[in-house]
């Protein structure tokens, strides 16, 4: 997973990243937050990964930045999840888009970088019926589960 | 911005090193009451009280399979 990514920064707590994708459009701050949370006795992470809106001063995921960097984001956001079950092994993240167009991106975003990510990750997918799936290339998701795989701890 | 390096940290994986060094910076926004963060994590919740979990992860943790 040796992708081209952003410089990055965390906060003292390791739950929220900052980058700035750089662009045609500007610098555009970007946020990926992992908060905890237990459902039915399950311990997850839910991930937020949106766009700073200064003029609302609020995130935002439905805005499409098209900053020509599209690619480079994304390593920079595989990039953190990494650096994040790193520090929280045994971690469980869950993502979904705010949008079906948004879980897509996410998909494709997992579909491109495959061959590195399932050396390093179980991925779920939770298909139309509901049913959480080992992660596979050209199935539609509605939201994923990531765990980082154990033989690959350092 | 009061930042700090932290000690380079990279994975040692099948593919080689990745560099998951940067930055901490201690005046970060808290962005834990932003509006996206609090529907992000209603929606995690109503989404997974209603599918559950795979059943290799609830193995895992020797919790029994949704009904």
């Amino acid at each position: 997973m040796n992708l081209e990514r952003y410089e990055y920064e965390k906060n003292a707590t390791r739950h929220e990243y900052e980058f700035y994708s750089i662009g045609p459009k500007g610098p555009i701050l970007k946020v990926v937050r992992f908060d905890l949370k237990v459902t039915d006795g399950v311990p997850y992470f839910y991930l937020s990964f949106g766009d700073w809106d200064e003029k609302e001063k609020w995130l935002n995921d439905t805005i499409v930045s098209n900053n020509g960097d599209a690619e480079k984001v994304l390593g920079t956001v595989a990039n953190i999840i990494l650096s994040f079950t790193e520090q929280f092994p045994d971690s469980l993240v869950y993502a979904e888009g705010s949008t079906m167009a948004r879980t897509r991106r996410y998909q494709m975003g997992i579909s491109k970088l495959w061959n590195e990510i399932y050396t390093v990750f179980d991925v779920y997918g939770l298909t139309a019926d509901n049913r959480w799936k080992a992660f596979e290339k050209n199935v539609n998701y509605e939201a994923f589960l990531i765990r980082r795989k154990k033989c690959n701890f350092k | 911005m009061s930042t700090k390096q932290e000690h380079t940290s990279t994975n040692e994986l099948s593919l080689g090193k990745i560099d998951t060094s940067c930055k901490i910076n201690y005046n970060m926004r808290d962005y834990s009451n932003d509006p996206f963060v609090i529907r992000k994590g209603e929606a995690a919740q109503r989404r997974l009280e209603k599918v559950g979990f795979p059943k290799e992860v609830l193995e895992q943790l020797g919790l029994p399979p949704k009904e």
